[in-house]
């Protein structure tokens, strides 16, 4: 089941660039419902903190890699709808649910699964992406985030 | 080629959704307050391959001391977690690729997509 009324589908929301010097953080500011953070680009990051500062806005603190600078992309995914700007162009398919809110848009660019894969505790792996224009889902990191290292 | 399904290109000719697709859904969102327990259920998570993801709700002291870190484990179709001492904002997800099971439907709109 890939579009029904019950479940949302994470679309693109919005991206902002980042540039961290080894060791150092950052705060931004996100809107959306519940967003899910990606990220391309050098280094790693790990999201120190998520806090809600509003009606689907977010303030969520970056850490950078420990060794080498951090340059990239944050990418936000979040539900449709949620004041996230829909194409006027007339074309496409748009759902609602019964309470007439967006749950899917053709136009907004959904997010699809390319693959996934398995790391052994202690470790880091290197997987090679087939596809151009990917962001990978960052998750918390757990333990001295300044330490993170390439 | 498939012939069946859905697909939807742009103006300019360009495939922006196509149902043979993995596509990430949400299954559930939730503030989690520290020191607390939960688990979350949904028969469709054991089909769909779950993924969660989950962001402290307070920052990391360079010395954690006796703080401690969310734990969050799944088995079969339930996923649990243990939020320790900063709580956690949760979303919880599975993807839904063609080959997953039909996700429950509650109410007689909209569109359904199903594979062959």
């Amino acid at each position: 089941m890939l579009i029904d009324n019950t479940h949302s589908n994470l679309f693109f929301a919005s991206k902002q660039s980042i540039s961290l010097n080894e060791g150092s953080s950052t705060t931004i500011t996100v809107t959306a419902s519940m967003p899910v953070i990606a990220y391309r680009g050098t280094g790693m990051i790990a999201i120190g903190a998520m806090t809600s500062t509003g009606t689907n806005t977010w303030s969520v603190k970056i850490y950078g890699s420990g060794q080498v600078q951090t340059v990239g992309t944050i990418y936000i995914f979040d539900a449709a709808g949620n004041g996230h700007k829909l194409d006027s162009a007339n074309y496409g398919l748009r759902l609602r649910d019964a309470s007439g809110n967006v749950i899917f848009d053709s136009r907004m660019k959904v997010a699809n699964i390319v693959g996934d894969g398995n790391i052994a505790s202690d470790a880091q792996t290197t997987s090679t992406l087939s596809k151009n224009n990917l962001a990978v889902i960052v998750c918390s990191g757990f333990y001295y985030f300044n330490n993170l290292e390439d | 080629m498939s012939d069946y399904g859905l697909r939807i290109r742009d103006a300019s000719g360009n495939v922006i959704f196509d149902s043979i697709d993995g596509v990430a859904r949400v299954f559930s969102t939730q503030s989690v307050a520290k020191n607390s327990s939960g688990s979350y259920t949904n028969a469709s998570l054991q089909t769909a391959k779950p993924f969660w993801v989950f962001y402290p709700s307070s920052s990391v002291p360079p010395d954690i001391g006796s703080w401690s870190y969310p734990v969050i484990s799944s088995s079969g179709s339930k996923i649990s977690w243990s939020a320790g001492t900063v709580g956690c904002q949760l979303v919880i997800g599975a993807y839904a690729i063609a080959s997953s099971p039909a996700a429950t439907i509650s109410g007689d709109y909209g569109l359904i997509v199903k594979n062959a």
